[in-house]
């Protein structure tokens, strides 16, 4: 078997802190381009912080949008001279994966404070491209096979957890209605209405066994944070939450016939060791969730119950906001929305919302820790990239 | 696209245009011209033995280049079944719906494919077969693959 757990010998993320979240509302469509929603959440964040262009060295981005640019052309774009500056082009991993860059990058002085942003835009025909032309594997044998896109690759995954498992249409139903129960009070949610298992049963097939409430809506929007020094952040009064631990893995088990697991399965505990807590003390969890099935295999592989036990554990737990198990409190994209690669960015941003007290919606009950994990890239029949940190309050 | 792809749920699958104008990588144009001769090859690396799907221009496993076109039986088992019910292309959404299936062949190699109209339903066994596309991504013909009973 190839890969390994994270090192016992990874550092600690003392020193560095996560503050200033920002969204920049959804909407359905745009015929603008990404570059505007980067500015419009960089502006928000400087709003807030009171902080100038000229403080932020680093920036970090996340699009699916941006071509023919890279980062660089976001730095252009939005007048900043940096020295310090990556992409992260790994869809729903990519917050992790650009908050572990930005926290090292701070930690080791190479910049004091890094823009972590990710936005995409969302033209009429922009989902439908990206889809076809999303990777080789994809073109040569994937699209050519119906153009089912994720829909066709996660209805596999479902429809296999289900034979192998025994789970319900009702166990993805359950986390569907309680994300839009947590985001009715959130006001940027595009998808707000409560959901009832009747619906949610008798909504059409898109490809089956996925039904249309387990699908994202893609729409245009962005999200953001600072990764930054914690004096700057002590300095300046901004409230922020700790990086306690994080991990990435990337193509973890080629060897599987079929997905039934993420990263997770292999990084979970050794997380958890970096942290220095147990999952007794995680207060919230926000889960990847483009469909309910990766949720599932979240909870499995994070180690809060075990392999194909999430639906017993979804009928033992509510996962509203106010529950015993707050999952994706802000509604997370199946009711939010996925604005590309910032779909990736929604749970970590909502976590730092939580635990720095400046929720938009719902609060979790004075929460001191969460997880967040982020999932993507289905290069040709699983997804490649996962990762999970664990932040906690200051 | 000038073919009809007909009763895909319950019919034949018929070796008509079905695929959208596509591009795709030197290597899966090597694999879709052999497939749309009627011949299941896949390739080979003549340095450790492994099969590998999609094709690439190397060996995934001990990254030698020196890989051959092999016939394969096609055996396998069906893991998991779909249908496309919102395809995203406009070349699938003027057909009827289509089956698509992910199957583990015994060479473990996991590949997407059409279900035939007889093909058994998942955890069964299977055979996929190269099916020719006559229109595909540049009219000169586009290997696809099916699977059906063994």
């Amino acid at each position: 078997m190839t890969g390994r757990a994270a090192t016992s010998r990874r550092r600690g993320y003392d020193g560095v802190v996560l503050c200033v979240p920002q969204s920049v509302a959804y909407q359905r469509y745009s015929d603008f381009g990404a570059h505007r929603f980067f500015g419009q959440v960089l502006k928000a964040m400087l709003e807030e912080s009171g902080l100038g262009k000229d403080r932020i060295d680093g920036l970090c981005v996340s699009s699916f949008s941006l071509a023919p640019d890279n980062a660089v052309g976001v730095a252009d774009q939005l007048g900043l001279s940096l020295t310090w500056l990556d992409d992260i082009p790994f869809g729903g991993a990519s917050a992790i994966v650009a908050l572990r860059r930005a926290a090292r990058a701070v930690q080791a002085g190479d910049a004091d404070i890094v823009a972590c942003l990710a936005a995409d835009t969302n033209h009429a025909d922009s989902f439908r491209r990206n889809t076809a032309s999303f990777s080789l594997f994809s073109q040569d044998a994937v699209y050519p096979y119906g153009s089912g896109g994720p829909n066709a690759s996660f209805a596999f995954l479902t429809d296999h957890y289900m034979r192998t498992y025994g789970a319900a249409a009702e166990d993805f139903g359950a986390i569907c209605i309680a994300q839009r129960d947590n985001a009715a009070a959130n006001p940027g949610a595009l998808f707000r209405t409560p959901l009832t298992m009747e619906a949610y049963l008798a909504a059409p097939m898109i490809a089956d066994p996925v039904r249309l409430y387990d699908c994202v809506m893609p729409c245009a929007g962005a999200e953001g944070f600072f990764v930054m020094r914690e004096e700057i952040a002590v300095d300046k009064g901004f409230p922020f939450a700790r990086l306690l631990a994080a991990s990435e893995q990337h193509n973890p088990f080629p060897g599987d016939p079929v997905q039934i697991r993420g990263g997770w399965a292999r990084d979970g505990d050794a997380l958890f060791d970096q942290a220095g807590i147990g999952r007794g003390d995680i207060d919230f969890l926000q889960a990847y969730d483009d469909y309910p099935v990766i949720v599932m295999l979240q909870i499995e592989d994070l180690g809060f119950c075990g392999k194909g036990e999430a639906s017993a554990f979804i009928a033992d737990h509510d996962l509203r906001t106010t529950g015993s198990f707050p999952l994706n409190t802000s509604g997370g994209q199946l009711s939010v929305g996925q604005a590309g690669a910032a779909g990736g960015f929604l749970g970590l941003v909502e976590a730092i919302r939580q635990l720095t007290g400046r929720t938009s919606g719902a609060s979790v009950k004075a929460p001191r820790a969460g997880l967040v994990s982020g999932f993507g890239m289905i290069n040709y029949d699983r997804g490649l990239c996962s990762g999970a940190a664990i932040l906690a309050e200051a | 696209m000038s073919g009809v792809y007909s009763k895909p749920v319950s019919g034949p699958i018929e070796p008509v245009a079905m695929t959208p104008p596509q591009p795709g990588s030197p290597a899966g144009q090597a694999l879709s011209a052999r497939l749309a001769a009627g011949r299941l090859e896949m390739q080979v690396c003549t340095a450790c033995g492994r099969v590998q799907y999609p094709a690439r221009e190397l060996c995934a496993s001990c990254l030698s280049t020196d890989l051959d076109w092999r016939a394969q039986d096609g055996l396998g088992t069906l893991i998991a079944t779909t249908v496309v019910r919102r395809p995203y292309d406009p070349a699938f959404q003027s057909r009827p719906l289509v089956r698509i299936g992910l199957i583990r062949l015994d060479t473990e190699v996991t590949v997407i494919a059409f279900l035939d109209e007889h093909c058994p339903p998942p955890r069964e066994r299977v055979r996929i077969v190269a099916l020719s596309d006559p229109a595909g991504s540049d009219g000169a013909g586009h290997g696809l693959l099916v699977a059906q009973a063994p």
